[in-house]
């Protein structure tokens, strides 16, 4: 049953030092041990798609400026948050949450991966003030 | 309600509006195994588009609109963008757009021609002179 299983794999040749080649080839079952060590370091290593293979920031998620009861956006806050939101999938973030600022017709922002806050900040919407509501 | 990019956006060279999304929500219908079936326009995915409204005032032909403004002629193009979502892998944002100024005369024609077509044919459509 087992050698069933092995043929089943694709087979991979890697090069390692010396000195892991002989432990390697002293374990019992190499095939296991590989496999088992590329997927914990796959999901434990890499921080922008956690071993999936495709990076967390493309599935990026921006609040919807309407459902924030937010204005338009002026072009220089739609290209303030252009680059925000460039910024945020570089860094793999999940999500940019936007809120009205208090006091002010600003946009307070808040970059988001999982439960971790990268940065927070304001986006000034000068611009907007001309904007009709 | 989203807002939706009008089949008066057809054969548009510029791209003002593809540089002024916030989100990269207006995308061109580009799949990789075949020439694209659909309009030479742009499309807002209306899962991607967070309604700044950025895009509207970029616009030379004044074809991007809510989905509650709609003008019956073109309501059919609501359902067109929504494709975007739906079949997303083959929509892409615009590598290369050709950036033309366009006369209000030009955008007064181009939105009669559509408001009077029920349906026009591929032929019809005018394409304009790259500057």
């Amino acid at each position: 049953m087992y050698s069933i299983m092995l043929y089943m794999k694709t087979r991979v040749t890697f090069r390692v030092a010396e000195d892991l080649a002989v432990t390697l080839r002293s374990l019992p079952n190499q095939t296991a041990f590989v496999e088992a060590a590329l997927r914990e370091a796959l999901r434990e290593s890499c921080p922008a798609c956690g071993g999936t293979g495709r990076a967390a920031g493309t599935g990026l998620r921006v609040s919807n400026l309407r459902s924030q009861s937010l204005g338009p956006l002026s072009r220089g806050s739609a290209l303030q948050l252009k680059t925000l939101v460039a910024l945020a999938r570089h860094a793999a973030a999940t999500d940019v949450r936007l809120e009205r600022a208090r006091e002010s017709f600003d946009i307070d922002f808040m970059v988001v991966r999982g439960d971790t806050v990268l940065t927070r900040g304001t986006l000034s919407t000068a611009e907007a003030s001309s904007w009709p509501s | 309600m989203a807002v939706v990019i009008t089949r008066l956006c057809r054969d548009c060279v510029d791209g003002a509006c593809v540089d002024q999304c916030p989100v990269e929500a207006i995308v061109e219908h580009r799949p990789a195994d075949r020439v694209s079936e659909l309009p030479n326009q742009l499309f807002i995915d209306p899962d991607l588009c967070i309604c700044c409204n950025a895009c509207i005032p970029e616009c030379p032909w004044e074809a991007i609109l809510h989905e509650e403004d709609m003008p019956a002629a073109f309501v059919d193009d609501i359902a067109l963008n929504r494709r975007a979502f739906e079949k997303s892998d083959e929509y892409h944002v615009p590598v290369t757009r050709l950036h033309r100024r366009v006369t209000s005369e030009e955008v007064e024609q181009n939105r009669e021609k559509w408001l009077n077509a029920a349906e026009p044919a591929d032929d019809q459509a005018v394409p304009l002179p790259v500057a």
